[in-house]
């Protein structure tokens, strides 16, 4: 007898032993049985392991087997009578803790650390306008000649405590923006900005379109290492499609006066034709400038 | 009046009348002679099967306790999409494997268990010196569970298939996996006597 017929006969032989073959069925795997010495082996194993599972009988079970269940029975009816709260209480904790997940998981729970008023120093804010130059017709790059002290224009909200000057080198900050679309924009003459964000040149650059007419108003110029500071200088550069492709902007101490050299060395720097480049001039921003308190800047250079 | 899923009114009668079904509606209803009579039906198979798993008369009769402990609890819930029985052992089926599980944890945790299921092997022992029960208990619960579900109490194929959520076939195949390792723990002892025949 082949391996294969056993095999094939194999599970048939099992059934055979509980008796789950069919007239047919069970012929065929008696047949192979009889022919076959190891499955007629393993049929009589199977047999007599079902012969002697058939025959172990198991005690009787002890004692009064359904008054103990009954007592069970009463027992736990009476225990879910004695608590009709346990159910709902289970109900309220289940709600509370999904309640508590949902909160939890959406953030609410965050603790947000109030911000400290007392260490707050009065910001002082500086509104001027600052006229964006029309687009259509390139300029040359003009240098930006700080202005003389004229509290006309601008707007005094409030003042630092005034300090003891203390000597500090000359330095300058500079500040780069990505390249923004013109989009549509509202009939809006004016926008004030609040810089209050290192990243000052996205929101430069979102407001100085190549638009005639556009003021922009900026206030809270930060300074460097959270000093106040003044807007010494704003340099755009537009290409081709009426894009800015780029915003400088340069912010110096309170205390000192603006270099004329700022503009013109970085637009030398910059620029990539000179024919195309514009720069937003400062009517009314000038050495009243305040600053903000962020405390960085983006690309600190040198003195100037 | 009591009335079955249909609406139907099931008349007064001798407990021993009625079909499962009608029992477990009666029972459903609270008629306490009703769930006795399911007791008395399926308690002693349960029961029988519930030995020969655990090979201890003691685990056995708390496994009947808390089958039917279940199938009381649970009466409102069944749908009855299968028979009466074979939903009780499917109970005792999982009550069984969850025994099993918690006597091997005692047992890891110390040697008190031993003693009681030496005793029970020693009373298993048959006349004929096949220790079938021996060689059942190396077998892995769910193996254990078909043969003694086929052999002990005696099931067909499609009942245990229904019992363990697969077809006939599929049972068939199962059993004969767990008779080649039935036979193999049976080893000698078993050849030796089938010689004979």
């Amino acid at each position: 007898m082949t391996d294969r017929a056993c095999r094939e006969h194999a599970e048939a032989i099992g059934r055979l032993v509980d008796g789950e073959l069919d007239d047919a069925g069970a012929a065929g795997a008696r047949a192979h049985v009889a022919a076959c010495a190891p499955c007629r082996e393993g049929f009589h194993v199977d047999r007599k392991a079902r012969e002697a599972l058939a025959s172990a009988d198991a005690p009787p079970m002890r004692g009064d087997a359904l008054g103990r269940l009954h007592a069970s029975i009463d027992a736990r009816a009476s225990r879910s009578m004695a608590r009709p709260w346990v159910p709902v209480l289970i109900g309220v904790t289940a709600v509370v803790v999904l309640a508590t997940a949902i909160v939890a998981s959406r953030g609410y729970l965050t603790p947000v650390e109030a911000p400290d008023v007392s260490a707050q120093t009065p910001r002082p804010v500086i509104r001027g306008p600052l006229t964006v130059l029309p687009d259509p017709e390139p300029v040359e790059p003009v240098v930006a000649e700080p202005a003389p002290p004229d509290p006309a224009p601008a707007i005094l909200t409030s003042l630092p405590e005034p300090k003891p000057p203390k000597p500090r080198p000359r330095r300058q900050t500079r500040r780069r923006a990505t390249p923004v679309r013109n989009e549509p924009e509202s009939d809006d003459s004016s926008i004030i900005i609040t810089v209050l964000d290192p990243d000052v040149s996205q929101a430069l650059s979102d407001a100085i379109r190549p638009r005639p007419g556009k003021t922009v108003i900026i206030a809270n110029i930060p300074g460097e290492d959270g000093e106040p500071g003044q807007l010494w200088s704003v340099c755009r550069t537009v290409s081709d499609d009426s894009t800015i492709d780029h915003v400088e902007v340069f912010v110096g101490p309170l205390d000192e006066t603006p270099p004329t050299d700022v503009e013109s060395e970085t637009v030398e720097a910059e620029s990539h034709d000179p024919s195309e480049e514009t720069e937003g001039d400062l009517p009314g921003i000038d050495d009243a400038d305040a600053g903000g308190d962020l405390g960085h800047r983006a690309d600190p250079t040198g003195p100037v | 009046m009591v009335t079955d899923r249909l609406g139907r009114a099931i008349p007064r009668r001798a407990m021993s009348t009625y079909d499962d079904g009608q029992l477990v509606e009666l029972a459903r209803a609270g008629t306490r002679a009703a769930f006795d009579e399911l007791f008395r039906r399926h308690g002693r198979r349960v029961h029988d099967f519930a030995y020969h798993m655990l090979s201890d008369a003691d685990g056995a009769d708390d496994v009947v306790q808390e089958v039917f402990l279940r199938v009381h609890g649970g009466l409102r819930k069944f749908r009855g999409q299968c028979p009466v029985g074979n939903w009780i052992m499917r109970i005792a089926v999982n009550e069984c494997i969850s025994q099993r599980r918690r006597s091997r944890r005692r047992k890891a945790e110390g040697p008190l268990s031993d003693a009681v299921e030496a005793s029970a092997l020693v009373h298993a022992q048959p006349d004929d010196g096949i220790d079938i029960r021996q060689a059942l208990a190396r077998l892995r619960p769910a193996e254990r569970a078909l043969i003694v579900m086929g052999g002990v109490v005696g099931m067909s194929y499609a009942e245990i298939g229904e019992i363990t959520g697969c077809s006939a076939s599929v049972v068939g195949v199962k059993l004969h996996r767990a008779r080649m390792k039935l036979r193999h723990e049976l080893g000698d002892t078993m050849t030796g006597s089938a010689d004979h025949d």
